[in-house]
């Protein structure tokens, strides 16, 4: 087990006609037996950032350790990695078991051992009655299961899963995080998840590391993403629905100094200590969030409220998401259920003075 | 829009008439639908299919099947040029089928046919293999290998005659560029006679290699190029090296495309003529026939046609079976493998 150290590492994609930088500047401790995530959109960088920390790719410049061995020069083997890759990669040729036993057969293990060891895993993760069969034979599911457990045979340095879940369907997903989680649990290795999922990587993960445009916007646990996101792109990429923005001004009025919503009639308050600290950021433009969940219809009514139209109200089982309009501001709350509110109906939804999260308007940084 | 509203209007569609809209009643379809006129429509006109279909096979019917079904009836009939011509043959049974079997020449050439298989077919095969892993896995620039891609495939486009004279010139004993070459070398002290009849059949063999390499090595090459990249990251990850790489991964999955590679190359061994023709002639003394040569020699030169579709169709007889074996073999392959 080892703790991994990414140093501000670069990987740079060059082709004859032009250059893609693919992952900037990325610094990331993942600590000794940790589980964590790398969260980001198509195309962020987050597998160039796995495929060089397993050794499958380059590093352009910075520094990967193990521990405290510099790996940039190892081979995947030399790293002592395992990983279970997004299209499984099962060797075709190979009955289950010799696809689960192939990293001991290439360390030299007796095949009596090897037996004993694959059907172990085998029994861990339910496919000891498959052994016979060809990984053509499987279904996706099953052959998720066997190149995870090709990975988990071996006792390697760091655990590497790449998109694991993305083809397996929503009822076995679930299954299927939670046997990860167990097995996290038991074994206490030091995992790397990548995915596009945020409810993945929120369920599984001790700490996500979101990605986005090849840089890393913030590493934490899902509190830290969920009440204080880094800028923009993390309020708005987790969560769901996605938090609404409104772009604001800072103006002074007869209810003290709010945020006045571009627009639209709209005002949001802000708790005074955080006014006087806005009033003093030199930026007169903000971008306010609040997440849906925080806009209760018919809540308190002493709290601050936004009044608008309902334009859609979505009914989705266990809670309802009204789409709603004020000027040129549309903006999402999650409600009951039961909510009667249908289009052009006018309600009021109340919010609490501290789940209004304000970033700069042109570095798009959290300012509280 | 105005078609629909003339539906509904019609007395079928009308809300009593409740249910499902009947398929087959006239009153059920629009004006617009029941008054047109039919058109001729080329697609589904019967006879289109039936042109279509029946061009081809009327083709395939004259140059494949009646020319087999020829070859079949003559083969049991006492047929040479002449009386073929006088329309004057008997049937003699399976007797022509006794004189190929019994013939020592046949014999000879089926030991020769052996060591072409051997030497010829399968080396190029494995030599085609090994070359086409090499250029997959050790060259790396992409430009380098399209290169040496082509440099390889030339001698394949070349026509055999052109392969035979070339050979026929470069092995000439007394004055041709290859003696010369090994005599400047040093590495022998007096001509090779290339074309006697010890070395006659190598010698075709020799120029075989060198047309008919490139096959199988674009097969097998094709074959490892579309194997799947992510299970090589697989083994590199799991800490497999290169040897057992190749030996555990990279050959049991391309078992199939030798096969293949195999049996194309084994196809063309039992119709082999041209090289054989163009060189030898099959001499000297029959040194280097082959049995498709000698069906050719009797049938075409010596007009014993009775006896060469003989020789035909034990040709045809022993590679069908072996055809049938290996399809069996490769369906056996594929089912366990899950795919079939």
């Amino acid at each position: 087990m080892a703790r991994v150290s990414l140093k501000d590492v670069n990987k740079v994609y060059r082709s004859r006609h032009d250059e893609v930088h693919a992952v900037s500047d990325l610094n990331l401790t993942i600590n000794d037996g940790e589980f964590v995530a790398l969260l980001g959109p198509s195309g962020c960088g987050k597998t160039s950032t796995l495929r060089m920390i397993v050794g499958l790719e380059d590093i352009t410049s910075g520094e990967i350790h193990f521990d405290d061995t510099l790996v940039n020069k190892l081979d995947s083997q030399a790293r002592n990695v395992a990983m279970a890759f997004e299209t499984y990669a099962l060797y075709p040729n190979f009955t289950i078991e010799e696809n689960l036993a192939f990293p001991l057969e290439v360390r030299g293990v007796a095949p009596a051992e090897r037996r004993k060891k694959a059907r172990e895993i085998a029994e861990i993760l339910r496919i000891d009655d498959i052994l016979d069969q060809r990984p053509g034979a499987l279904s996706g599911g099953q052959q998720q299961r066997v190149s995870l457990g090709r990975a988990l045979i071996r006792d390697p340095a760091v655990f590497i899963l790449d998109e694991v879940m993305s083809h397996i369907d929503a009822h076995l997903k679930f299954q299927m995080l939670f046997d990860l989680k167990a097995i996290h649990q038991e074994m206490k290795k030091t995992m790397v998840y990548v995915t596009h999922d945020q409810v993945e990587a929120l369920a599984l993960a001790d700490r996500v590391a979101v990605m986005s445009h090849a840089e890393l916007q913030q590493v934490g646990t899902r509190n830290d993403l969920y009440h204080t996101p880094a800028n923009v792109f993390v309020a708005d990429f987790i969560g769901e629905p996605p938090t609404n923005f409104f772009e604001a001004e800072l103006v002074s009025g007869a209810n003290g100094t709010v945020l006045k919503v571009q627009g639209t009639e709209l005002e949001i308050l802000l708790e005074e200590g955080h006014a006087q600290r806005i009033a003093r950021w030199s930026e007169k433009h903000l971008t306010v969030g609040i997440r849906p969940q925080a806009l209760h219809l018919g809540g308190d009514p002493s709290l601050p409220a936004l009044e608008a139209e309902v334009a859609i109200n979505e009914y989705l089982g266990e809670r309802s998401i009204l789409t709603m309009v004020n000027g040129e501001q549309t903006f999402r709350a999650v409600v009951d259920a039961d909510t009667a509110a249908q289009r052009g109906d006018k309600v009021r939804v109340h919010y609490a003075l501290d789940d209004v999260m304000v970033f700069s308007g042109k570095t798009e940084l959290i300012i509280l | 829009m105005a078609e629909t509203t003339a539906a509904a209007e019609l007395p079928g569609s009308q809300p009593e008439a409740a249910g499902p809209l009947d398929r087959n009643d006239p009153a059920t379809y629009p004006e617009w639908f029941t008054t047109r006129k039919p058109r001729a429509n080329l697609i589904v006109a019967r006879w289109v299919p039936i042109a279509l279909v029946g061009l081809p096979v009327l083709v395939l019917f004259c140059i494949v099947v009646y020319p087999t079904v020829w070859m079949f009836y003559h083969a049991l009939h006492d047929t040479n040029m002449m009386r073929l011509f006088q329309g004057n043959w008997n049937y003699i049974g399976f007797e022509n089928f006794a004189t190929v079997l019994n013939s020592d020449r046949f014999g000879d050439s089926v030991v020769h046919l052996g060591i072409y298989l051997t030497f010829g077919a399968c080396l190029q095969v494995i030599l085609g293999s090994i070359l086409a892993l090499i250029l997959y896995e050790l060259v790396k620039s992409n430009f380098l290998r399209v290169v040496l891609l082509i440099a390889m495939v030339l001698p394949m486009m070349l026509p055999p005659s052109i392969v035979g004279v070339l050979w026929k010139f470069l092995l000439t004993p007394s004055n041709g560029a290859i003696n010369q070459a090994l005599l400047n070398l040093g590495l022998i002290d007096q001509h090779i006679e290339w074309f006697n009849a010890g070395l006659s059949l190598w010698t075709i063999i020799i120029a075989d290699v060198w047309n008919w390499t490139a096959l199988p090595l674009l097969i097998v090459y094709s074959g490892r190029v579309s194997l799947p990249p992510a299970v090589y990251e697989a083994a590199r990850v799991d800490g497999a090296g290169a040897w057992t790489t190749l030996r555990r991964i990279t050959l049991p999955m391309l078992k199939e495309v030798i096969a293949i590679a195999f049996i194309v190359r084994f196809m063309d061994a039992f119709k082999f003529v041209d090289l054989v023709f163009i060189m030898t002639s099959g001499g000297p003394a029959q040194s280097s026939e082959l049995p498709a040569y000698i069906a050719f020699q009797r049938g075409i030169r010596e007009f014993a046609i009775g006896e060469a579709a003989a020789y035909a169709i034990v040709i045809f007889i022993v590679s069908a079976v072996l055809i049938t074996l290996f399809l069996k073999y490769l369906k056996k392959v594929l089912k366990a493998q899950g795919f079939a």
